[in-house]
C-alpha cells in the first residue's frame, strides 16, 4: 500500500536526477521540488518517477531496512 | 531490482471470442504493517509514514489514533482538528495530483506538471484552514474548472459545461471511455465503532489482503462518499462509472474549496476493542484506511492496516467487476488503464492483455 521508495540522488541536471538505491539506479524527476534546495548525496522519497519530498539519510536508512525485511517476506514461499 | 517491484499490482486479463473472459489481480504486496511487532509505538509512529509514504500524513494518523485508543486515550477537539486537516489537506493534494498529472496522457494531453508544481507549493504554504480553501479554490478556478467552485457547485446544468467548457475537469469527464452496464457496489459510511464487528477479522493477514463489508468486496473512495451528489448520481445510475469517479473527484475538491469540509471525526475516529487494541478509521483520498493495533508490556504485539487499494482490487472487487464488461472491439487495452485509474491504485501497477485464442 502507498510505497514510494526512498533513493538518494548521485546526479542532478536541472530537474531532472539520477537517483540510486540497493545498486540500482533511476531517472527521477525534481520537479515538484523546485523550492527545496536538492544536491548530490541527499535522499528522497520517489513515487512514479518524481521525487515526492527530501528525507533524512537516517529515514532513508530505517525505511531501506524495513524494506528489506518486506524483500525477505515476499520471498519466503507462501 | 526486486526492491523497485515491492507493492506492485499486474492487472490481467484474457481475451477470448473478443470478450473478457477472466480478470487475475497479482499483487506483489507484503502485509508491511506485520513489521511493527516487537516496536515501541513511538518507533510505529515514526515508521509508519516512511512505510506508506505516499498517504504519509494520513498512515501517520491512523497510527496515532489506533495507538491512543489502544491506550484508552481519547483525543481532544485540538487534537481532532489537526488530524482532519493533515488528512483533508494530503487527499486534496492526492486529487489534485490524480487529476492534474495522471489522467492527462491517457487523453494525449500533456501533465500539468508546472501547475501542480505551483499548486503543490501554495497548498504547503497555507498557514490556516480558511487560506488552504482559498488557495484551493483559486487553484480549481484556473486548472480544472474554469469558473470558481462555489458557482460550478450550484450549476445544475453540469451537462452543459462538460459538453462546452474547454476546462481540463470537462475534458476529463468528456474523455472518459466507460465500460457501461455495471452498478457500483459502494461500501457505506463508516465509523470505526461499525468495523468492532470484523475487529478480530482486520487482525488477520488474509482480511488485510482482500476485505469484505456484510461479506462482500465494495468500492471505496470518492465514488463511494459522493454517489449521491447530483452530478455523480446520474452517471453511476448508468454504470458510467470511470466519468462518475472522476466527477466526485472533483465534486470533492470543490466542495473543500467551499470550505465543506465536514466534522473532524468524518475524517479521523478510533475505538478501543474489548482486547485493548486499538482501532482508527481515516477516510483518505482513495477511501476508508483502517489500522488495528495491539500493545503488550508496551510493544506492539500485533499491528494490521487495510488500505484502499485492498478493497478496490480485490480479486472480486470493482476493478475485476467492470474489467469483465470490456470487449475486444472497443480499445480493450486503453479502457482497462482507465479503468485501473480511475481507481487509482496507491502502488505501481501493469495492465497486461493475453488473447486465450
Amino acid at each position: 500500500m502507498c510505497l514510494a521508495i526512498p533513493m538518494q540522488i548521485v546526479e542532478i541536471d536541472g530537474y531532472n536526477a539520477r537517483c540510486e538505491a540497493k545498486g540500482q539506479s533511476r531517472d527521477v524527476s525534481l520537479f515538484l521540488m523546485q523550492d527545496e534546495p536538492l544536491a548530490v548525496g541527499d535522499f528522497v522519497m520517489v513515487h512514479t518517477g518524481y521525487a515526492q519530498q527530501k528525507m533524512s539519510a537516517e529515514d532513508a536508512r530505517l525505511a531501506w531496512e524495513l524494506y528489506d525485511e518486506m524483500l525477505a517476506m515476499l520471498e519466503q514461499p507462501r | 531490482m526486486s526492491g523497485m517491484l515491492v507493492g506492485g499490482l499486474t492487472l490481467r486479463l484474457r481475451l477470448r471470442g473478443g470478450k473478457v473472459e477472466n480478470v487475475e489481480i497479482e499483487s506483489a504486496r507484503p502485509q508491511a504493517a506485520v513489521l511493527l511487532a516487537g516496536r515501541t509505538p513511538e518507533q510505529a509512529v515514526r515508521l509508519v509514514p516512511l512505510l506508506f509514504s505516499l498517504c504519509g500524513g494520513a498512515q501517520g494518523v491512523a497510527a496515532q489514533a489506533a495507538l491512543q485508543a489502544a491506550q484508552g486515550k481519547t483525543p481532544d477537539a485540538r487534537q481532532s482538528a489537526d488530524w482532519a486537516a493533515t488528512v483533508r489537506r494530503e487527499a486534496a493534494a492526492e486529487h489534485l495530483w490524480h487529476l492534474m498529472l495522471a489522467w492527462p496522457p491517457l487523453y494525449g494531453l500533456d501533465r500539468l506538471e508546472r501547475e501542480y508544481a505551483d499548486c503543490r507549493r501554495r497548498l504547503q504554504q497555507a498557514k490556516s484552514d480558511d487560506e488552504h480553501a482559498a488557495v484551493l479554490a483559486n487553484i480549481l478556478t484556473s486548472n480544472l474548472l474554469d469558473m470558481p467552485p462555489g458557482d460550478w457547485l450550484h450549476l445544475g446544468q453540469w451537462d452543459a459545461w462538460r459538453d462546452d467548457s474547454s476546462s481540463l475537469g470537462a475534458r476529463l469527464l468528456r474523455g472518459a471511455e466507460d465500460v457501461a452496464g455495471v452498478h457500483a457496489a459502494l461500501l457505506p459510511h463508516t465509523t470505526a465503532a461499525d468495523w468492532l464487528v470484523l475487529e478480530r477479522q482486520i487482525a488477520t493477514p488474509a482480511y488485510c489482503a482482500a476485505p469484505t463489508w456484510q461479506g462482500e468486496p465494495r468500492e471505496t473512495g470518492a465514488l463511494a462518499r459522493q454517489h449521491e451528489h447530483p452530478l455523480v448520481s446520474p452517471l453511476s445510475a448508468v454504470g458510467r462509472n470511470i466519468e462518475a469517479r472522476i466527477a466526485a473527484r472533483l465534486v470533492e475538491l470543490a466542495q473543500w474549496a467551499c470550505g465543506e469540509t465536514g466534522d473532524a471525526c468524518d475524517w479521523v475516529d478510533a475505538v478501543r476493542c474489548a482486547d485493548g487494541s486499538g482501532l482508527a478509521r481515516v477516510e483518505t483520498a482513495r477511501g476508508v484506511l483502517l489500522h488495528r493495533v495491539r500493545v503488550e508490556h508496551g510493544l506492539i504485539a500485533e499491528y494490521a492496516a487495510v488500505a484502499p487499494t485492498e478493497w478496490n482490487f480485490h480479486p472480486q472487487g470493482a476493478y475485476a467487476r467492470e474489467a469483465m464488461l470490456i470487449t475486444a472491439s472497443d480499445n480493450a487495452e486503453r479502457k482497462a488503464r482507465m479503468l485501473a485509474l480511475s481507481l487509482d491504485p496507491c502502488v505501481g501497477y501493469e495492465v497486461v492483455l493475453e488473447q486465450a485464442d
